[in-house]
């Protein structure tokens, strides 16, 4: 049934925090009726507006794992998802609740259930993106391991096959700085 | 110095900077550290470019990388069988609105099919009343689903006939308890069983009196309600005032079907 049950909840962190993102597929689909049903039950709200809570309860599950705001359970997977989920539904109707506790669904403050906010536009933001993928790989996939997905130098050695910490930190310098020239180039361009 | 030596130098310290800023914003450097780096920010404008510079490209590759885990959630997602409205396991037996949500549905198109077939021979004054079957759901969502019936609480009474649909029991109950201690809550629901039993006008002024209630969370779903209200009752300048309201949030549940009613109103 639940394939993760048998996964001790602490091995779900340390995967993700390793580069496995496997394990988030399968916790996707692990929670997936139960979360949208409850939703959809208590908020009165679409299927498709609850997929989209879904969607962004887990992005935001995975990427306090990833910063380390979430590094260990102190219920279950399961209550920590409900728990960012009655949160981001909350703030989909731009008040301010005072919730009865009328479940035992904890409450996580503004911080452990946000996606960090950049301070560039969209517009700046999807220039990098698209200069990325002008860049190509092997510095796409490094620079996101490293930037994004914060995986060790020595995780990305392995991961990618190099030959030890100090040619793919090499790498990522110099991937670094190409992205930066492509920028460069990309943004005059437009001018 | 030879040049390649020149170079490589030039290199490292380029490097070293990277470092230094990338620990900087990831919020790593210790106080003193920091104090230094935001001092060198102010003395040196070209190493506060570099800062700027470094901290869109960092962003730019993390909203690379969002972007990639959603893409890959939402492709999930589309394999995924239809997701399963369930009953919900109550100790007593209580015909709550499990099937409703569906049954509505289903219902709603069903009519609005066949109204549509109507609307070519009756003249507006029957528009109102079809969008409003077509469109209006009762409200289940935060009843009390106490183990225990209460039998000799006024609410729970009121509460437990609304469940069980039956309107015609359930306002008067409703209406005395509110009558004592009113809540924006029993309004709700209030407004909600007049809707049902067809009182299009004592609907509106309870959920008139819900909106006035701030505190009270369900605010889209009243602001909802009292459109529907105000096409039951026949007023459809009322209706159509406050389906603009909700229109013009973005934010709201009911942003999609306000917008498909009042294209079909005008």
């Amino acid at each position: 049934q639940l394939r993760v049950k048998l996964l001790d909840e602490q091995a779900v962190i340390q995967k993700i925090r390793s580069g496995d993102n496997e394990v988030l597929s399968q916790i996707y689909e692990d929670h997936r009726q139960e979360f949208i049903a409850w939703i959809i039950k208590n908020y009165a709200c679409t299927v498709d507006q609850a997929k989209d809570v879904y969607q962004n309860t887990i992005l935001i599950f995975y990427e306090n794992i990833i910063s380390g705001k979430l590094s260990q359970f102190s219920s279950s997977i399961k209550t920590y998802l409900f728990a960012v989920g009655k949160n981001k539904i909350m703030e989909h109707k731009k008040k301010s609740y005072r919730f009865s506790s009328q479940d035992e669904i904890p409450e996580l403050s503004q911080d452990e259930t946000s996606l960090e906010r950049f301070s560039e536009h969209e517009t700046e933001l999807e220039m990098v993106e698209k200069c990325l993928h002008l860049l190509g790989d092997p510095c796409k996939t490094l620079l996101k391991l490293y930037y994004y997905q914060k995986l060790s130098m020595p995780a990305i050695t392995e991961r990618l096959e190099y030959k030890n910490a100090d040619t793919t930190k090499n790498l990522k310098y110099k991937c670094i700085q190409r992205l930066k020239k492509i920028y460069e180039a990309e943004t005059t361009k437009q001018h | 110095m030879k040049r390649r030596q020149l170079n490589n130098i030039k290199m490292n310290i380029e490097e070293q900077n990277i470092v230094l800023i990338e620990k900087y914003l990831e919020g790593n450097l210790g106080a003193s550290e920091r104090e230094a780096f935001e001092k060198r920010l102010e003395d040196d404008p070209e190493f506060g470019q570099s800062v700027v510079q470094m901290e869109n490209m960092v962003s730019g590759i993390k909203h690379a990388g969002r972007k990639d885990i959603a893409k890959k959630l939402a492709d999930l997602e589309a394999t995924l069988p239809e997701v399963e409205l369930e009953e919900t396991s109550n100790v007593i037996e209580l015909k709550q609105s499990r099937y409703r949500y569906w049954g509505a549905i289903a219902a709603g198109l069903a009519l609005v099919l066949i109204s549509s077939l109507f609307l070519l021979n009756y003249n507006s004054g029957q528009t109102e009343q079809d969008l409003f079957t077509a469109y209006y759901e009762p409200y289940s969502g935060d009843l009390s689903r106490s183990g225990e019936e209460d039998l000799f609480d006024k609410t729970k009474k009121a509460e437990y006939a609304y469940a069980l649909g039956q309107y015609a029991v359930a306002i008067p109950l409703f209406e005395e308890v509110i009558s004592q201690e009113p809540t924006s809550k029993l309004r709700f629901y209030l407004g909600n069983a007049y809707l049902s039993t067809g009182e299009g006008s004592k609907a509106a002024q309870q959920f008139e009196a819900v909106l006035r209630d701030i505190d009270y969370p369900l605010q889209d779903q009243a602001q909802w309600y009292l459109a529907l209200s105000y096409l039951k009752a026949g007023n459809v300048d009322m209706a159509r005032t406050n389906l603009e309201i909700i229109t013009e949030n973005s934010g709201s549940f009911y942003h999609q079907k306000a917008k498909e009613v009042l294209d079909r109103i005008k």
